[in-house]
């Protein structure tokens, strides 16, 4: 009815001194992920689709059981990392794939290892190999990570830090960008149109009204509200947040980060309207023919300073790439929309790339 | 026979009686009521009144302010549930905060939840906290079709942080065989 969390809490700090090339990260367990975790998660995100919610739409529809958030696993991952890095390191950046469907009861176990050590611009930095492992024994949600540690004695990795080599090319491209289709709002019309119309047959899928996308940008979309309390809780609460900078508001405002921050989930995937548009969904809508959409591919953020209480996320998206993947059964078209996360200041607090999979089955000959 | 004696039997022993008033601490936590609850709430809800939702109407109206629809008082202690659970578990021998205990009565097994009553003194508004507090009020044996049942009743008073009235909600439960 709850989480339930199998191993002991990670509170101890991680030190820059105590890693190498193939140090792995203690595993943590997660799970049985249940209806109740699904529903907080849903609540938290604003997001109610039958796919996520309803036993009956999902079997009636080919699933077993109720298919388990993409974010959801995402936020377990970015969790697990976030916690291993301590209060004195910094989750930089973290990228998911999702491999398969995973079902209400799984059980996830976080693991990971360093694949990298080094210093960048005085900065102790980590690259790592992580994921999710479900209780099939399937990794299915493999990742990487950049993290930066405190040495031993030393001060804490910053909080705050230069946009990246990534960051200001997204930056730059969304400038770049044109303004592109409008997307219609639910309940006028389908996914940009084209759901129904017979696919191309062979060679290139995607038709040309579909790469003039490319390079074009949505609208802007704002948090409806400054971040407040219930809505750091409630992230909390679905992701199972411990480390106290996200969950404690007296430890918070002691701290160097001086008020109760969003966890890095919610910045990149906190709730913005009634209808939960966000991530990809703010992107112009693709048109591609025959195609059936949407599973989530995977995402990639980076983050560069904390949201805190009282900070309003703007989030704006450009349609990044379009990727072709033709397999025996079916081709799959990579929906790539990259997008910006500014603050009221219009500070670049992140930046994220999703990855979208409209599929396509190969007519039987 | 059997059945005269079972309608005759009493339940609400003198013991059973002594678990009125019982109830733990009162429960509060220091998050005031903000915007996305309210959101959160009229959207599940459908409510369309502007005083919970329209923050420019609302300030214009006599409360001055948002406000939260009258049975929120109700869902404010739902969503600390978990973190008083997680604190209960560690404290398996102390009273539940803003919690009464469950009544037991000897050879009544099933119940069900009969219903609730709420009063309401005044609005809960965006930025209050609210302490609740539990306590069994009322323990009595009443006949049903099936056999005799007993009817408890759960009081909680729902209080701002200047300590002032805002609810209280009366909860009855039915045990029976």
């Amino acid at each position: 009815m709850t989480w339930h969390v199998q191993t002991p809490r990670i509170t101890k700090q991680t030190y820059f001194d105590d890693i190498s090339v193939g140090t792995e990260l203690p595993n943590r367990v997660v799970g049985p992920v249940d209806s109740c975790d699904t529903v907080r998660f849903c609540s938290a995100w604003e997001t109610y689709g039958a796919l996520h919610t309803d036993y009956k739409w999902c079997t009636a529809n080919g699933y077993r059981d109720v298919v388990l958030n993409g974010p959801l696993k995402n936020a377990i991952l970015i969790s697990y990392v976030d916690q291993w890095v301590g209060e004195g390191g910094y989750l930089k950046k973290l990228m998911c794939q999702h491999r398969g469907w995973d079902y209400h009861d799984a059980v996830f176990t976080g693991f990971g290892k360093v694949t990298r050590t080094y210093e960048d611009g005085g900065l102790l930095c980590a690259d790592l190999e992580v994921g999710l492992r479900n209780e099939r024994d399937e990794i299915s949600c493999p990742g990487t990570a950049t993290v930066v540690l405190p040495r031993r004695g030393g001060p804490p990795a910053p909080i705050e830090y230069p946009l990246s080599d990534w960051g200001k090319k997204v930056v730059s491209n969304l400038a770049n960008a044109r303004p592109g289709p409008a997307r219609s709002r639910r309940g006028e019309g389908g996914e940009g149109g084209g759901a129904s119309a017979p696919a191309p047959t062979g060679g290139n899928m995607i038709p040309d009204e579909a790469k003039a996308v490319i390079g074009t940008k949505g609208e802007p979309v704002s948090w409806p509200f400054p971040l407040d309390r219930s809505t750091v809780r409630r992230f909390g609460q679905a992701t199972y947040e411990e480390k106290p900078i996200y969950a404690d508001i007296e430890y918070a405002r002691n701290s160097r980060w001086g008020e109760l921050c969003a966890p890095p989930i919610c910045v990149i995937r906190a709730p913005f309207d009634d209808e939960g548009l966000m991530g990809e969904a703010a992107a112009p809508p693709v048109p591609i023919p025959g195609a059936r959409g949407g599973g989530n591919g995977g995402n990639e953020s980076e983050w560069f300073r904390p949201v805190k209480l009282g900070d309003t996320i703007t989030q704006h998206a450009y349609l990044a790439d379009l990727v072709q993947r033709t397999g025996r059964a079916q081709t799959i078209i990579i929906v790539r929309a990259e997008t910006v996360y500014t603050n009221q200041r219009s500070e670049v607090v992140a930046v994220g790339r999703q990855d979208t999979l409209r599929l396509i089955p190969t007519p039987r000959s | 026979m059997t059945t005269e004696s079972q309608e005759q039997k009493v339940y609400v022993t003198p013991e059973v009686k002594a678990q009125i008033g019982q109830g733990g601490p009162p429960a509060s936590w220091p998050e005031p009521l903000d915007r996305m609850s309210l959101r959160r709430y009229v959207l599940a809800t459908d409510d369309e009144n502007p005083l919970y939702r329209d923050e420019e109407y609302a300030r214009r109206s006599k409360y001055g302010g948002l406000i939260a629809p009258p049975f929120f008082v109700a869902a404010y202690p739902i969503a600390f549930a978990q973190i008083i659970e997680e604190w209960q578990h560690e404290h398996p021998e102390e009273l539940r905060p803003g919690g009464a205990p469950a009544v037991r009565i000897e050879g009544l097994r099933r119940g069900v939840n009969a219903g609730s009553e709420i009063e309401w003194y005044r609005p809960f508004c965006l930025g209050d906290t609210l302490t609740w507090k539990a306590r069994i009020s009322d323990i009595v044996q009443r006949t049903g079709r099936s056999g005799p049942m007993v009817v408890s009743t759960t009081e909680t008073e729902f209080r701002n942080q200047r300590g002032e009235l805002v609810a209280i909600m009366r909860g009855s439960g039915i045990r029976m065989n």
